[in-house]
């Protein structure tokens, strides 16, 4: 049985925009799990030098991206 | 790692969002007030101005909206969103480049938000057709002199057309043809907008030189102005499930009519509706093609899966069954969308999704459905070396 009603604007998926407030969790839980990955690669028996680098520099454009997102509001 | 890091990710389903002075930049000075202009009104729950759009003296709430984040599901609701809520990559062509590479996507084809999926605002919403028409100028130069033009091979632009007047959809695609542009936006189904349907001659010199500049006509879900509804009172989750049958509507109505027997180099591109439905559709249409044709206005020689096959375009952003079915569907036929900015992407890890959602699809059928078959639909490619 249904209960209650849709909202106003129920067609929002069509038009729901990433606000600076969505994006930086979107882009802070992106760094965490970045983060997890990259720690795990640099206290691997091998670290692999390439991967490791690259990781660090997305974690660098993912936290510097969120700054500027949070620095707009 | 199917999806490798040489294949370039290009989205046929990306969205812009027109920054407040796309019209009053362009337009003459006549039409300025009655042009499309961004209105700061009182917010009715008593924060900051809302902002909406005018045009015409008429007013079009919500540039945008936001579903009110970190809210639990049962306390969801969604407000109007103002420039200063967006991230700039929703109206910045170079912040949207930021973005993009963040995603690892490289390329992007976008439709327009103001003007709706294929520009039919300019045609249901104006008294004034010589207004209409230099706005619908404005925007296709806004698309490609600004937008576009920030990163060439990168950005795809995607014009509009004066729907209410083949002769001038005519004029304006040899215009932006000249200038650079690469797909024009197209109703999925013009009739629900009030337009003549595409089994009489109305369209035939639009789709005669939408053929000759090899630009295919992009058809988004919902450009028809006519989302599937079941009934007044079912909620609008009926209507999202049900996204992708306004897709299976404008394939079977373009396989049945004579537009691609009359434009053989025709092509089409399916926005937003999914693909997995495709091979049920097209055996359903060649069941009947082979049952009823004899008696109908319906070509009698050319299977219309035949048709299918050369002319129509799909894209996904996931779905499994069409991967499923990738062959029974044609390789050929799908690409890949992100559909940017809306908050259904996967921003900012778009790459990192297509990588699980590709990882047991061949590396050739891969880099066909991300890259290749987008820079052959849009004849799109990457700039010359040397």
């Amino acid at each position: 049985m249904a209960s209650g009603r849709d909202i106003d604007a129920s067609d929002w998926t069509e038009r729901d925009l990433l606000t600076r407030e969505l994006a930086a969790e979107r882009l802070a839980a992106d760094a965490a799990e970045t983060l997890a990955e990259l720690t795990a690669l640099q206290t691997a028996a091998a670290p692999d030098a390439d991967a490791v680098a690259q990781l660090q520099r997305r974690l660098n454009a993912l936290r510097a991206t969120r700054a500027n997102v949070e620095a707009g509001r | 790692m199917p999806l490798q890091p040489s294949m370039k990710l290009i989205s046929v389903d990306d969205h812009l969002i027109e920054h407040p002075k796309v019209w009053t930049d362009r337009l003459p000075q006549k039409y300025l007030e009655r042009g499309p202009r961004i209105v700061d009104e009182p917010s009715p729950s008593g924060g900051l101005p809302i902002q909406v759009w005018y045009y015409e003296g008429k007013r079009f709430p919500a540039i945008g909206l936001n579903a009110v984040a970190g809210k639990k599901p049962e306390e969801f609701g969604v407000e109007p969103v103002r420039y200063a809520d967006m991230i700039p990559g929703c109206y910045d062509p170079k912040a949207r480049l930021v973005d993009m590479d963040l995603d690892g996507v490289y390329g992007a084809a976008n439709f327009p938000s103001f003007p709706r999926f294929a520009g039919g605002l300019f045609t249901k919403e104006s008294e004034d057709f010589d207004l209409a028409f230099a706005c619908v100028q404005a925007y296709n130069d806004y698309v490609i002199d600004e937008w576009c033009s920030t990163a060439p091979y990168r950005f795809i632009p995607l014009i509009i057309l004066p729907l209410w007047d083949p002769d001038l959809c005519v004029v304006e695609i040899q215009r932006c043809a000249a200038k650079g542009a690469k797909g024009i936006t197209f109703p999925e189904n013009t009739v629900p907008l009030g337009l003549p349907s595409i089994y009489t001659d109305h369209w035939e010199k639009v789709f005669s030189i939408a053929e000759e500049t090899d630009m295919p006509l992009c058809m988004h879900f919902g450009s028809s102005g006519s989302p599937p509804t079941t009934a007044p009172e079912a909620p609008y989750a009926v209507t999202i499930a049900l996204y992708g049958t306004n897709s299976m509507s404008a394939t079977a109505h373009l396989l049945f009519s004579p537009v691609f027997h009359r434009h053989p180099k025709l092509k089409v591109a399916l926005s937003e509706g999914g693909v997995g439905w495709v091979p049920y559709l097209l055996e359903r249409i060649d069941g009947t093609w082979e049952r009823h044709r004899w008696y109908q206005n319906v070509v009698k020689d050319v299977r219309p899966s035949d048709l299918f096959h050369k002319h129509i375009y799909g894209c996904f952003i996931d779905d499994v069954a069409g991967l499923k079915a990738r062959y029974d569907i044609g390789i050929g036929n799908m690409t890949w969308e992100c559909d940017y900015p809306h908050s259904d992407s996967y921003w900012p890890h778009s790459r990192r999704y297509a990588e699980k959602v590709f990882a047991d699809i061949p590396d050739d059928e891969v880099h066909q459905i991300v890259e290749l078959n987008s820079r052959k639909l849009f004849n799109f490619y990457d700039e010359p070396v040397g």
